[in-house]
């Protein structure tokens, strides 16, 4: 009984990869990075998203096969300064409370060029889903593939940081996040 | 009587001007939390240190080149305090905004000078250190204000006081 059943199973497994091309993968998130850049009376500061997680289904040879799915829990947000980290997480910003993650989910994934890739999906944070195109490198280091792009973000879109600070002449509404995922191979 | 030439007035006067005010928002803010009113203080605060310095410099090349006026008479240890203060007073007006720019270099916070012009970082971002400077920076602050209140108040006792016309030297 036992070694039809494990054969079914290994088969099973070898028909799903088959299908759907390869399986996602468990980012290494102690090893990717997600950071942001925003500015304030045009002084460029830098955040980082400490807690994230994501899984990646992505062969440079078959990018229009690739899902991404990432996951930020905005419990671990940097907003740069211990002066903004006491109300990053506030409801005028990211309304922590509420919105404890935001996320992507691809739709598609395509060819953008000679090792650049583009990762048409939706982008929610706060409450709000919007549609993004997101360009991104993979480069092989070792056994681990290496996902590096950037994001220009428009803060107010997603009511990130309303009330007195949607005066963006303070805080500019162009925030751009920044990545390098890495994803064992 | 003689007095300091009017580029050396200005730039007493411009630089009195700019420490009160980067006192003044000091004071303000401390403690404040974040608003975007905030945000603007603490870069105003920063042009007006910027400024100190700036000006700092164009004083002591103008200082090289022209002597100010005599003393007036005074008591031999007067002088010699007054002129103590002075040299502590242009080491501080430097040594202060210098620290500034260092605590805003290891906070993570780049200096643009009017929001205009990029400085570059001092320093690399180190919580810890910037903790340390802040300190620094307002222990340094506060000597300088220490010894600008002695200095004002010396110059009105020659003034009001000693009537010895010390005070419009500088005006």
């Amino acid at each position: 009984m036992t070694a039809p059943r494990s054969l079914f199973a290994a088969l099973s497994a070898a028909l799903l990869t088959w299908t759907t091309g390869a399986s996602a993968r468990p980012i290494d998130a102690a090893h990717s990075q997600i950071g942001f850049r925003f500015t304030q009376m045009n002084v460029g500061v830098d955040g980082a998203f400490h807690k994230f997680s994501g899984d990646i289904d992505f062969d440079p040879a078959h990018p229009d096969r690739g899902h991404i799915t990432l996951t930020i829990d905005l419990h671990g947000i940097d907003g740069g300064s211990d002066d903004a980290n006491g109300l990053v997480q506030d409801k005028d910003w990211f309304d922590v409370a509420h919105f404890p993650s935001a996320s992507f989910v691809s739709s598609s994934v395509k060819t953008d060029g000679p090792g650049r890739y583009m990762a048409a999906g939706t982008l929610t944070i706060k409450g709000t889903s919007r549609p993004v195109s997101v360009p991104f490198t993979a480069r092989p280091e070792g056994r681990v593939l290496q996902l590096q792009g950037s994001l220009p973000v428009q803060r107010l879109q997603y009511k990130i940081g309303v009330g007195d600070w949607a005066d963006v002449g303070t805080v500019a509404d162009q925030v751009s996040v920044t990545f390098r995922i890495a994803v064992p191979q | 009587m003689s007095r300091y030439t009017l580029p050396a007035r200005a730039l007493h006067w411009l630089t009195a001007i700019a420490i009160l005010g980067a006192l003044a928002i000091a004071v303000w803010i401390d403690g404040m939390t974040l608003s975007p009113a905030k945000i603007r203080l603490i870069n105003y605060h920063k042009w007006l240190g910027l400024t100190v310095l700036w000006l700092w410099v164009l004083r002591v090349l103008w200082r090289a080149g022209h002597r100010p006026p005599p003393d007036v008479p005074m008591p031999a240890w007067q002088a010699r305090a007054a002129h103590a203060a002075h040299w502590a007073l242009y080491a501080l007006m430097l040594l202060v905004p210098v620290l500034g720019w260092l605590t805003s270099s290891a906070s993570g916070f780049p200096l643009v000078y009017l929001g205009l012009f990029h400085l570059p970082d001092l320093l690399a971002k180190d919580k810890e250190l910037a903790h340390q400077l802040k300190e620094i920076h307002g222990f340094f602050a506060w000597t300088l204000i220490g010894i600008a209140a002695l200095h004002a108040a010396a110059a009105f006792k020659h003034h009001f006081i000693d009537r010895d016309g010390l005070l419009r030297r500088m005006l």
